[in-house]
Parts: structure tokens; sequence; C-alpha cells
């Protein structure tokens, strides 16, 4: 007899969605999770000792413990090899969990209970309809009703105006740009970022209470540490920006039916045939502090484990060959446009002297181009403000030839003087993130390498490289995005012209109508459902993919439900 | 043992001159006619910094199988080959000086601009690709990514936290403690980790069919 109905393989943007409304259908459900919980009492030290094996209750969650762990020091939380938010076991004397690629790359992911969410910037706009109409086997007016459910569970409410924000809407309006404050989005047109992070308590300008008494309280306190790890708010489940670990993953275990195993890598998933069906009846598991393996069963199991690690966990379990496993990824192509402004502009646009790009959420504010993509502003800490302008295709900016005719005064990676003069101007710099709505190619995505393996299994190799139409409307929205700061008023534009490997939002290696029904149950496994974006058909046309994910995720639930417990 | 004491020296000596190239001092001009020199990487010690990061990125399982005895050494041994073809194709704009990083090889010969310029080298793949060490041998894409993130690992080091850990930054995450306020916080004028900011200026728009709270 089966001791759990489902099992969920990742607590991250999609897992936990799928697990909480499991639940709430009297499913019992166990997720199953390979990175650390942080703020859960049976893991007081998630990073030096193993703890416990399972939470299933509420009651477990701790705030004062979560405050602690989540120290917002962007080192401590964000590095790559070390950070608290890293790929990779919850041990951080052992190295990252490795990937391999061929070409210029960086990966952000995170492992741990609410997985990726913990660092993203909680921006939720919806898919661009023209992604999804006659490009998915169903309609976007048949994913509303499930993105209004997730904007309402989580919830989303369009940005609060800092600085920044204003001052991007400034350049916006200043060049013509329409403001088109909707959800769903048809034409071009700028608005405040639909984002999950709770609206600002009316106490923010009250000069009475304290910060720290500011902190303490429900909503966000523009504190700006939407990367670095928010932990702003009353409570675990009150905590201001809502990846899943303080939103879904509470709700989860509302409902009494959910358990949660962290440090737990799913190596293989285990199939039997039924018939003439091959069918999914659990799993094996890794203990990553111990290394112990572990064969878990149940009569259904979700994958969520991301785009790199759901073709990859498919592939190294030798489920049935499909060409389209591991294929058609998409990455949005992203830039990066930082200006340079003085003091008498800004003066004359904000009433202040500086921007300060750490105050508020990190991307409050975009513009969308159905067509194209999008622009979003984005102001980090400045450990992460100076290492993503070491990302480059184009290599020094010193080395690079000035043309009069280009929109930018730089392109390339700053060092030197240059860099000095970056970085001392960042109180007075805006950057933008360039989103593209980037075409699928069969030819990107996640392969195994046939000899290097690690514990968990043969590593996963990527590759991404753009079609020549995602590099001209990359260029076309780098272009907008320079001409918005421009127009704000700034003195000196950069150009990084990020490497075509930047895998920050990545999508569509386990495309819906390839791999999975519309459904998203497997086509050659029975019982199998993916609920990742790696089942997105596209890049949703250039929009984040968080929230699209998380619908799809309850509709998906809704799919298991029906096909198989009702 | 001997051997073990000259590569690390080697391989020191070469990221100690990485760093410096890449976030050199800065003298400062006042108005009264003095001066002051602002700290580079270099004088930070971000090579400790990178070479943590690099010794550490790798699991040792995977080391193995790619026969990478060091990764810090053959990134040393990479940047060594980008100097030797700038100086062979002449192309160095400085003339070779042998004092400036002891025990280090023809990359901390060069004087920090033709440092860049070596780097420039090993981006447009110009060097012999077949004279490296694993895992750079052969191996394009790694050769350039890697000249991302040693900018990246610099920068993030110089900016972040890291140089306020003080005498606590070499043990691991869970041992260390913040000492100092951090250089590169300073030198941009950022704060810190902070509660809360009051530069609230309202809402441009809200949720359709949603209400002010």
């Amino acid at each position: 007899m089966d001791l759990y109905d489902v099992i969920v393989i990742g607590a991250g943007g999609g897992g936990a969605v799928c697990a909480k409304e499991l639940g709430e259908k009297g499913l019992k459900v166990l997720v199953v999770e390979a990175g650390p919980w942080y703020g859960n009492k049976k893991w007081p030290q998630p990073n030096a000792e193993a703890g416990s094996k399972y939470s299933s209750s509420l009651s477990d969650l701790d705030i004062h413990l979560y405050k602690q762990l989540v120290d917002k020091k962007e080192m401590n939380m964000n590095d790559l090899v070390t950070g608290r938010y890293r790929w990779g076991p919850a041990d951080r004397s052992k190295a990252p969990w490795f990937r391999s690629f061929k070409q210029k790359a960086m990966i952000w992911q995170s492992a741990g209970v609410g997985g990726t969410t913990q660092v993203y910037t909680a921006n939720c706009p919806r898919a661009y309809p023209i992604s999804i109409d006659d490009k998915w086997p169903f309609s976007y007016k048949e994913l509303i009703p499930y993105y209004e459910k997730v904007e309402d569970s989580l919830p989303v409410n369009f940005a609060a105006v800092t600085a920044k924000e204003e001052l991007f809407y400034y350049g916006a309006n200043k060049l013509g740009l329409p403001l088109n404050p909707a959800l769903d989005i048809y034409t071009p047109g700028y608005r405040p970022q639909p984002n999950a992070i709770l609206s600002p308590n009316h106490s923010i300008t009250n000069p009475n209470i304290t910060d720290v008494q500011l902190s303490w309280m429900e909503g966000c306190t523009l504190a700006g540490h939407c990367i670095n790890g928010c932990s702003q708010g009353p409570s675990i489940e009150k905590i201001a920006k809502r990846s899943t670990n303080v939103s879904y993953i509470p709700l989860a275990l509302r409902t009494g039916n959910v358990s949660i195993r962290p440090n737990a890598f799913t190596v293989k998933i285990l199939t039997e045939m039924e018939g003439s069906n091959l069918r999914a009846i659990g799993v094996k598991v890794r203990d990553t502090w111990t290394g112990e393996e572990e064969e878990v069963k149940a009569k259904a199991v979700v994958l969520a484990c991301g785009s790199i690690e759901t073709p990859r966990l498919w592939m190294n379990s030798s489920l049935p060959e499909n060409k389209f496993v591991g294929k058609g990824l998409v990455t949005h192509y992203m830039d990066w446009i930082t200006g340079i402004f003085n003091e008498k502009d800004l003066l004359a646009a904000l009433g202040t002297n500086e921007i300060k790009p750490y105050v508020g959420n990190t991307c409050g504010a975009r513009l969308d181009y159905p067509g194209l993509g999008a622009l979003q502003t984005a102001g980090m800490s400045p450990g992460l403000t100076a290492s993503f302008y070491g990302l480059s295709k184009t290599g020094y900016s010193f080395m690079q030839e000035r043309s009069g005719q280009s929109s930018w005064d730089m392109e390339g990676r700053p060092v030197g003087q240059t860099l000095n003069y970056l970085m001392e101007m960042y109180s007075r710099s805006l950057s933008i993130l360039v989103t593209t709505d980037d075409e699928v190619d069969d030819s990107n995505g996640v392969t195994l390498d046939p000899y290097l393996y690690d514990e968990n299994g043969f590593i996963p190799v990527l590759r991404y490289k753009a079609t020549k139409k995602s590099a001209e409307r990359r260029k076309k929205l780098t272009v907008l995005a320079a001409d918005i700061l421009r127009k704000a008023g700034a003195k000196q534009i950069l150009r990084s012209n990020w490497p075509e490997g930047m895998m920050i939002h990545m999508e569509g290696t386990m495309r819906i109508g390839f791999v999975v029904d519309k459904n998203c149950e497997a086509f050659q496994v029975k019982r199998l459902f993916i609920a990742d974006n790696s089942v997105h058909a596209n890049g949703l046309g250039g929009a984040n993919p968080t929230l699209t994910t998380q619908a799809l995720a309850v509709r998906t639930a809704e799919k298991v439900m029906e096909t198989y417990f009702s | 043992m001997v051997k073990t004491e000259k590569s690390e020296t080697y391989i020191k000596a070469t990221f100690h001159s990485l760093v410096q190239a890449v976030v050199p001092p800065q003298k400062i001009h006042l108005n009264n006619d003095t001066s002051y020199i602002k700290p580079g990487a270099f004088e930070l010690k971000i090579y400790d910094y990178l070479l943590q990061i690099l010794n550490r990125s790798i699991p040792e399982m995977v080391k193995k199988q790619l026969k990478v005895e060091s990764l810090a050494k053959s990134t040393a041994e990479l940047l060594d080959n980008g100097a030797v073809f700038l100086i062979h194709s002449k192309k160095n704009l400085y003339p070779i000086c042998c004092n400036g990083f002891p025990g280090g090889g023809p990359f901390t010969l060069l004087a920090p601009l033709d440092r860049l310029r070596a780097i420039s080298c090993i981006e447009r793949l110009e060097i012999n690709k077949g004279d490296l060490s694993p895992p750079y041998e052969n191996n394009k894409g790694l050769i350039l990514n890697m000249m991302d993130v040693l900018h990246q690992l610099t920068f993030f080091g110089f900016y972040s936290e890291w140089t306020g850990y003080g005498s606590t930054a070499l043990l691991t995450p869970e041992s260390r403690q913040l000492e100092y306020f951090p250089v590169g916080w300073s030198q941009a004028c950022y704060p810190g980790p902070a509660y809360a900011y009051r530069d609230f200026r309202g809402f441009l728009a809200f949720m359709p069919n949603k209400k002010e709270n």
C-alpha cells in the first residue's frame, strides 16, 4: 500500500503550489527537496548539521530562526559557491552541484525549500496573450482563472514607487510611451511591476515607528533585500516577499496533508509496466548529509525540479527516449544597461539628488513590448551590481572603439578607473534588465555528459545560442532601454552586452505538446506530471516565468486529481 | 614539499597580479593639494577570495574525473598562456618587469594594462588551447567563461561584505563574523543591510479590480 498519494519533487516555484493544491484536495503528499530549509525549528543549523528528516506542521516554522539565518548580507546569502542560496547541498563545506557548459554562462538557481523563489525578485507578470494563443495547446483565456487564483493567494500587487521606479516612469513618459496598468498585455507600454511583494505598511511614513518595529509589521519595508533574502514581517507566513517558502509552503502545511523532506536529492524516478503502459510508482532519493539512498512509493509523481534538473532526472532515470526531452531551452536572452545621472538632473526629476538603487522592490517598474520582450528596472546591492558588470560578450569596454552613432557611451566589461567610477556613482545609477522574447530552437537545451557524473547521476550539459531573430529583438530592446535612460537624464550609459549563456529565466526543456500532454502528464509515462518552467512551450514573450508556472501548477493539480483520484 | 610550496607561491603571485590589474588602487587628489591612495583589490587581498572560491567550486568526485589537480593552478597557467602569446606577438605596450610578484610566471611580469590585454588575447582564443592543463585543455567554452568569472569574483569580493570579515574571511561561511564595515560598501555609499527605508512615493496604479488597502 502506498504511504503517499503523490510525491512532488522540488519545493520551489511550481512544486510548492502543486503540493498545496493537492493537499487541499485531501491527497497525502510528500515533497522531496534537494536543498536545506531555512526557518524551520527541525533544522536549527541547516547548513551545519543534518537535523530532522521531515516536517509537516506549521508550528515548526520559526520567524526568529528565519530572521537569524536570512541575514541579508550579499556574500553570505548570494555567493554562487558558498552562499546560503546557492545551488548545492545544505553543507556549505561541500562544493556546489556541478553543471557543464561550453560557453560563457552563469546559472542562477537556488536549492532549498522555496527553490529559486528564495532569490527571485517576485515579478509576476502574466504571459503575453500573443505568445500563448495558437502556440500552446490551450488558449490564454483558459489560463486566466488560474492566474487569478495565484494572484489572489500570493498575493500579487503593483509595486510601490520609490526613486528608481519614478525615474524610469519619467523617462518612459518623456519618450512618449504609454502607461498601461493592465494584467493582460496586448500593446507596448510601461506599468508598475505586478509582483508578489506585500504593499508597504501604512506606518512606512510614520517617523514615530522605528525601522526595527516596522520590520516586524506586515508589509514591505522597502529595505531592498529581495535577492539577498527578505525577512521583513511578523511571522513566516507574512514575510513581505512571497517566495514559496513563506507563501505556498505554509499553506500546504496548513492542509495537514503535506509532509516536506529537505536535504533529499531525487536520483531516480521509479516506474513499472501497467498493461502496455509505463507508469511512475515513486522515487529514489539520496540524503545529501549521509549519502543514504531510499525508495519512496506513491500513486503519482510530480516533477518540479526546474528546467535543468527535470530533463536530467528523466534521462538519468532511463525513462523512454523522447527526442524533445531537454530540447528547446529559452532564457530570455538577457542584457544589462546602466545609466549614470548627475545630481542636478535627479533633483529636477525626483526632488532628490540620489536614486539609491538598493531602496525599494528590486524590480519595481517594467515596460512590456509584445513581440520584442520586456524591460525592467533592477536595483541590487553593490557586490551583485559590480559582479554583473563582469559579464560581457564584448570583452573589456576600454578595448572597444566608440561609435558616435551608438545609443550608449560604453559597451563591455568595465575595469580599473571605469569600474571605480561606476561604483562611486552607484547611488546615482539606474540599471535596466532586458528580457527578450527569444525564439525556441531545438538545438538549445540540456543533455547529459556521457562520462562525467556526480553522486546524483550524469552531469547536465547546457547549450544556448540565440537565433538571429532573437538577437535582433534584443538589440531593439537594448536601444529602447538606452533611450528611456537618456530621456530620464542619464549622462553616461553602459551596455554590458551579456553573454548568451545568462541563465536566470530558464524554460521550455520539457515542452507541453512535445514531452507532456496538455494536462502536463508525460506522454510516455503515466502518472508522471511536470510542474515547473520546463513545460512552457516558449518564453511567454519575455514575461518573467514564475507566475505562469504557478498558474499551470494549480491547473496540473486539478488534472492529477481528476485523472487519478476522483 | 618544496614543489608544493613553489606551486603555492606561483599561484598566489599570479592571482595577486590579476586582481591588481582588474581593480587597481586609485590616487585621489584633494582640493588642498594633498592626495591619498584608495586601496584596490590587491591591497584588500581579494585574491584570497578568488582562490578560496576556485578551490571549492568543483566537487572532488568531478575534479578526479576531469583530472584537475588544482583549478587555481590551471587558471594561473591559462593566464600565463595569454601572457606568452602577448609577448611573442610583441603586442605588449610596456616592457616586462621582473620584480613585481616573486615566484610568478609570465603573466605577473607584465604591466597591469598588458595583463588585461593578455586576458583579451585569451578571450579571443588566440592562445594554443592544446597546451593547457585540464579542465581548460581544448575547452574553449570554459576558457571563455573563466575570463568572465575571474572578473565577477574580483568585483564581488571587492564590493560585497567580504573585506569586512577581516580575520575570519578565510574560515567557512558558518564561522565568519563581520568585523569591520566593508570597504567596497563604503566606496559605493551603501549602508549595508537595512530594516526599512522611507522613500515611499505612493503607487502609480493599482491592480485592476483591487482597491488600495
